[in-house]
Formats: structure tokens, C-alpha cells, sequence
């Protein structure tokens, strides 16, 4: 390379055309898209080294002002980019706002298809956005929700970007002056039928959801395409023709998705009734608690309360009260995510078994806050770094305590419990449960993946029925006859080499093994009535 | 079966091309018969083998670490739009060659309205080597290859 051929190159190039203070700040690393209108450019901060990333109109009718700054300077929301800032000059105007690292939509489903429970994932988290936007004052409607404009974190979080053609929503107006949009995903009234509303980022939405589970859009062939029905009819309902016969917001699409809206009513009523009960009781209790009743009630762990609002349909913004907590009966919580009820919480248990990476583990060291769920049945609360279980000591309604993929070795705080009738251990450290001889009604256990070695780590528990020991290091099952309720068991990938003594329980009705088990099954010599099942 | 290689346009036609009207969806689209639907690796593989070169010798012209550039070379990493530059001054290739392996990455294109891209695709056009272009973009006080 000569010199002069460097240095007239350097001295050719010519980047005026971005504002010179725009230039000084920022170094233009990549072009992300280009049109007629502008640029939308990676950039990197000189002094900090941080990414964003830049729309740079050209187009005179933006020169003044951008659409997209000028919506995204009014949102907070981590579903949504962030306003950093504006450069202009008199051919450019450069809007400035924060980068999400991760994947398009469209190229992550382009590199590997997405699971029915990840396309719903998802949406549901679409939902959420889409619930912020709509509720803003005016509302906030995106109006090109597609996979291209959806950006998928690691952890599986996604960001919703491009409000260019985004607008708020003016009563007074009839119908949108201009068409935007991106054929197939945009709604009927974006082609100037009448004004748009939050409706047709719905109808976008329903779309985007057959695009996921079926990589189509033609949302004609929804029937023909989408086996499921319920999930048909949901995007069916989403991408009706006529705005009115669409969900009216996203609250009810997320509520149908998660299977939630089923529910609802029977939920509405369990919680009005108790809360008319919380309220009496209430009304004849003390008054200490009056500080709480005006400044809300403080959580120790955020999933936790994340799992209580959602449990309770309250955004964050929305005080919690005494009466609020009352009326819970069961908490769900999977790794990172927590869950307003038990199909969403299997959504997320399900995507941690068979996809692996895309939960991740959760932070929850303390269980403290439980306490003040006192009518809690139902415990799930997985995949966490609990070892102390001592919180859960006082909830004497508990039913069900599922405690799956936790550090915990101690549950001796749980014994006594008159109600316990199922606990789910699997994947902790436990290798003992005598301390639980005194639960009574202790039908249904699961130590799969334990440290459990012999049957004696269950001695005094005579009511048990249902036994999972899958993947624990059980080395015999001598002296299992003492425990003659049981009628399941699963003892898949573990090392026992005699099952002969599960002859001696007479209501054994099924037994689960795995297909490298076939020496042991000799043991039992065929005089087995119970069933074995290979898994 | 892949389609023939269509005769591209000269580096500098293309190179005008985009100087004049860097609009990525024109330039794909004419250019799509050179544009084959191959997985990444695959591609690479052939380009090295049609340059007369072998894996190792790529990567280490590259700058890229040998572990890393073979995990791309066996499809195990999908390499990112920095490291497919890298492996273009590897390969000794034409920017148009570049920008193709860009677009079989699935990465954006160097885009010459953007100074660091206009260093870049000035280096590719020059035959300059990897260390030779970083040397420019210090020089310049540019963000070097790789480390963005």
C-alpha cells in the first residue's frame, strides 16, 4: 500500500453527512438496515465502548422530528429499546437509543425452529408488551409487529423494536392518513380502512403466532394449518377481519394462551369468597399491620412477588395488600421465571426438561416472604438455590411442596405437617426423610435424583402411595413391605439388581423401570402381579 | 444441485455499486443467483478449497484463535459478521467474495458510507493481509477486527 494512495483515500472519504457531533461521540460499526427513509446503524459510545444503535432519517419529512424518538423518549419498559438521545444537522437527524444483545426472531426460527412452548413463551411475553404500550395514555400502538422486529435475548427475553411507524392513538382522528405496515402481518385497517387501534397490533400478533408454530402467514389456513384447536381459535379470534371481533386487548390473549381465562371465573369466585372471609378477619384483628396497609407489602426475594402479582393479575405499579396475599393458595416458580398459575409453570418445567438452556436457574436463597402467604396450599418454587426450608415451617395449610432441583439436604423442618400430601424433591440433596413420619397424610413422594441409598431414609412414612426413586444411587430395597399402601412406584435408572421384595406389598398395582433393568425384572421371577412399565 | 457461479460484476463495479446506492435489498437482489442457500461451513470449505488453500492456513491468516476457527470450519460456531471479515483477508478473497460470504453467514454487508467499512473494503480491494488492515484501522483509531 503506497502512502499517497492511503492518504488520498482517507482524504476522499467523506462522512459529512452525519452530524458532526453525532460523529464525535459515536463510531458507526455496522449497518443493520437501510431504506429511502434512513439508516438504522450499530454504534459505539468512543469514551465507554457501550453499543446502541441509531436511526439516521434522511428523509425530509422526518428531518424535524422522528416518530420513533419521539415515542420511545415516553416508555420505561425492558420489553422495549431505550431513548438515548438525537443529532441532527440539516440532512440528517440521528435518533439514538439502547441495544439488545441477541437474535431476530426471524433468523433465531431461520437457525432452529422453535418449540409450540417456546412460539407461546414467546407471545405471552409479546403480550406483556404489547399491554404496556396499549395502556400508555395515548396508547402506543407498534403497527409492524413482526419477526424481524422482535429481538430474543440468551435468556430467552425478548425486545420489541422498530417504532417507526408506531403511533399513539388519537381519538378524534377517522382513519390513518398513511399505510404502513408489512403485508401479511399488518391489519386490514392499516391499508386505510379506518383508523388503527391497539386491535391491530393484535391482529399482528395472531399472525406472528401462526408464523412461530407453523411458519406460515397465511392466516386463512389457520384451521387447516394449527392441529390444535383451542390454539387455532386463539389466532383465529386474533386475526379476525373486522377489529371488533378481535380480543380487545392483550391481557386477554395473553389469558387465553396461558389457559388462564378458563380459570378466571372459578378463580374469581374461590378469591371473592375469600376475601370476604380475609375481610372479616380483618376487620376484628389488630391494627398493627396499618403501615403495611399504606405503604404496600415488601418482598425479600423479587421472583417471589413477581410470582404474587402475577398470581394476582397486579402490575408492579400496584400496591400489595393483606387481603391480596390472603387470597393466595398457591405460588409457582420455575428457574428465572415465575408463574401466575400452574399451566404456565409447566410450560416453563417442560421447555427446562426438554430444552434444556432456555430457563435459567432462579435466585431464590430465602423463603422468608412465604409467610405471609398464610393460606398456602400449593408450593412450587424449583430450580433455585434454597437450602433452608425452615419459612415453610408455619404454613400448616400446605398440601403440596415441590421444592425440584434445589441445594436443599434438611426438610426435617417440614415434619408435623398435617396436611402435607405430596412432596417433590427431585434433584436435592436430601438422602433422609424420617423426620416426615409425623405428616400423616403424606401419600405422594418424589426423591428421584436424590441422595437417597436405602429404604430406611423412609422409614415411619406409612402412608405412602405413590414412591418416585428414578436416578437415586438406591442400592436395595430391603425392607420396602414395611411401607404397604404404596401402589406406584419408579424406580427407572437406578442400580437395584432385586425387585423381589416389592412381592411383599400387597396393593402395588404398577411399577416403573427402565429397559437396563431386565436383570433385576428376573428376580421377580414372574410371580409379579403387579404391572411393569418401562420408560 | 447448486446452480452454476454466475460471473460477478468487477470488485470496483460493485464496490461503485455500493458506494453510489448502498441499498442492501437492491444489492441482493441483484445479485441473488450468486447468492446459493448453502449451510456456512460448507461454503467456506469449497472457497478455501477453490483458492487453493486449507483450513489451517486460512485461520491463521485470519487472526482468528485455531480452536475457534476450526469449530467454524466444522459448522460447530456460526461465526460473527467480524470474524467472517477476518476469514475474507484469510482467504485473500474480492470484496464482492466478501460480501457473498457475509450474505451465506447471514450477516450484515460492508456497508462503504460507514468508515470503518470503507477502511475495510479499501483494504480488501488493496490485497491488504489482516495485520496490515488493523494496522490501519489503530492507525485511525477505528475499533480493531475482533474486537467488537
Amino acid at each position: 500500500m503506497t502512502d499517497a494512495l492511503l492518504a488520498e483515500f482517507l482524504a476522499s472519504f467523506d462522512d459529512s453527512q452525519y452530524p458532526s457531533d453525532f460523529l464525535e461521540k459515536y463510531e458507526l460499526l455496522e449497518c443493520l438496515a437501510n431504506n429511502e427513509i434512513g439508516e438504522t446503524l450499530l454504534i459505539k459510545d468512543r469514551q465507554t465502548g457501550e453499543y446502541f444503535v441509531a436511526k439516521c432519517y434522511i428523509e425530509e419529512s422526518y428531518l424535524s422530528k422522528s416518530p420513533e424518538g419521539e415515542v420511545l423518549k415516553v416508555l420505561d419498559h425492558q420489553g422495549v429499546p431505550r431513548y438515548v438521545g438525537e443529532y441532527k444537522n440539516e440532512k440528517m437527524l440521528c435518533v439514538v437509543r439502547s441495544f439488545t444483545e441477541g437474535k431476530p426472531l426471524d433468523r433465531l426460527v431461520r437457525e432452529k425452529a422453535l418449540s409450540q412452548c417456546q412460539s407461546i413463551q414467546i407471545a405471552v411475553q409479546l403480550c406483556e408488551i404489547l399491554t404496556y404500550l396499549h395502556n400508555q395514555n395515548p396508547p402506543v400502538i407498534h403497527r409492524d409487529i413482526k419477526p424481524q422486529n422482535i429481538i430474543v435475548a440468551e435468556d430467552g427475553k425478548i425486545t420489541l423494536i422498530d417504532f417507526g411507524i408506531s403511533r399513539t392513538f388519537n381519538e378524534s382522528s377517522r382513519e390513518d392518513t398513511v399505510c404502513f405496515g408489512t403485508r401479511k402481518y399488518a391489519a386490514p385497517e392499516q391499508y386505510g380502512f379506518s383508523q388503527t387501534d391497539s386491535r391491530a397490533d393484535i391482529f399482528s400478533l395472531g399472525v406472528l403466532l401462526l408464523w412461530l408454530l407453523t411458519g406460515s402467514v397465511e392466516i386463512q389456513d389457520v384451521s387447516k394449518l394449527i392441529p390444535n384447536r383451542r390454539l387455532a381459535k386463539i389466532i383465529a379470534k386474533c386475526s379476525a377481519f373486522a377489529p371488533n371481533d378481535r380480543y380487545k386487548n392483550a391481557v386477554q390473549v395473553r389469558d387465553a394462551l396461558t389457559g388462564r381465562s378458563k380459570r378466571r371465573k372459578i378463580i374469581a369466585m374461590v378469591v371473592a369468597v375469600l376475601l370476604i372471609i380475609s375481610a372479616a378477619a380483618f376487620l376484628f384483628r389488630p391494627s398493627g399491620s396499618l403501615y403495611q396497609q399504606i405503604t404496600g407489602i415488601r418482598f425479600k426475594e423479587p421472583l417471589i412477588e413477581q410470582a404474587v402479582r402475577l398470581t394476582l393479575d397486579k402490575t408492579n405499579n400496584e400496591q400489595l395488600t393483606e387481603q391480596d396475599l390472603d387470597s393466595i393458595v398457591s405460588i409457582f416458580i420455575f428457574g428465572d421465571k415465575a408463574a401466575g398459575d400452574a399451566d404456565t409453570f409447566n410450560i416453563y418445567a417442560n421447555d427446562f426438561v426438554y430444552n434444556g438452556g432456555n430457563v435459567l436457574q432462579g435466585d431464590i436463597t430465602d423463603l422468608s416472604d412465604l409467610k405471609k402467604l398464610e393460606n398456602l396450599r400449593s408450593v412450587s418454587i424449583d430450580y433455585q438455590l434454597i437450602m433452608d426450608v425452615t419459612p415453610l415451617a408455619g404454613l400448616s395449610k400446605l398440601e403440596s411442596v415441590d421444592l425440584r432441583h434445589n441445594p436443599v439436604e434438611d426438610i426435617s423442618p417440614l415434619s408435623g405437617m398435617p396436611s402435607l400430601t405430596n412432596l417433590c424433591l427431585f434433584g436435592t440433596n436430601v438422602s433422609d426423610l424420617t423426620s416426615l413420619s409425623t405428616c400423616p397424610r403424606l401419600t405422594m413422594v418424589d426423591v428421584g435424583g436424590t441422595l437417597v441409598t436405602s429404604t430406611s431414609a423412609f422409614d415411619g412414612l406409612n402412608a405412602m402411595q405413590s414412591l418416585v426413586i428414578r436416578k437415586a444411587p438406591l442400592q436395595s430395597l430391603e425392607n420396602i413391605e414395611s411401607h404397604e399402601m404404596l401402589k406406584t412406584m419408579y424406580l427407572s435408572e437406578t442400580q437395584l439388581l432385586d425387585l423381589s421384595p416389592l412381592l411383599q406389598l400387597p396393593n402395588l398395582q404398577t411399577v416403573e423401570i427402565s429397559q437396563d433393568m431386565q436383570s433385576a425384572v428376573e428376580s421377580l421371577d414372574g410371580q409379579n402381579e403387579f404391572e411393569l412399565v418401562y420408560q | 444441485m447448486q446452480k452454476e457461479k454466475k460471473t460477478s460484476g468487477s470488485t470496483s463495479t460493485l464496490f461503485e455499486k455500493l458506494f453510489v446506492e448502498p441499498d442492501i435489498e437492491k444489492f441482493l437482489e441483484t445479485n441473488s443467483d450468486d447468492l446459493q442457500v448453502l449451510p456456512f461451513h460448507e461454503y467456506l470449505s469449497s472457497i478455501t478449497k477453490e483458492k487453493g488453500l486449507i483450513p489451517e492456513q486460512v485461520i491463521k491468516n485470519s487472526g482468528i484463535e485455531r480452536t475457534y476457527g476450526h469449530q467454524i470450519y466444522n459448522g460447530t460456531r456460526n461465526p460473527s459478521r467480524e470474524k467472517i471479515i477476518q476469514l475474507a483477508f484469510g482467504l485473500r478473497i474480492t470484496l464482492s467474495e466478501t460480501q457473498k460470504l457475509l450474505t451465506i453467514g447471514n450477516r450484515n454487508l460492508l456497508y462503504p458510507r460507514l468508515k470503518r467499512d470503507a477502511i475495510i473494503v479499501f483494504c480488501i480491494n488493496h490485497q491488504k493481509d489482516f495485520y496490515e488492515t488493523q494496522s490501519l484501522l489503530q492507525s485511525q483509531k477505528l475499533t480493531l477486527l475482533g474486537d467488537k
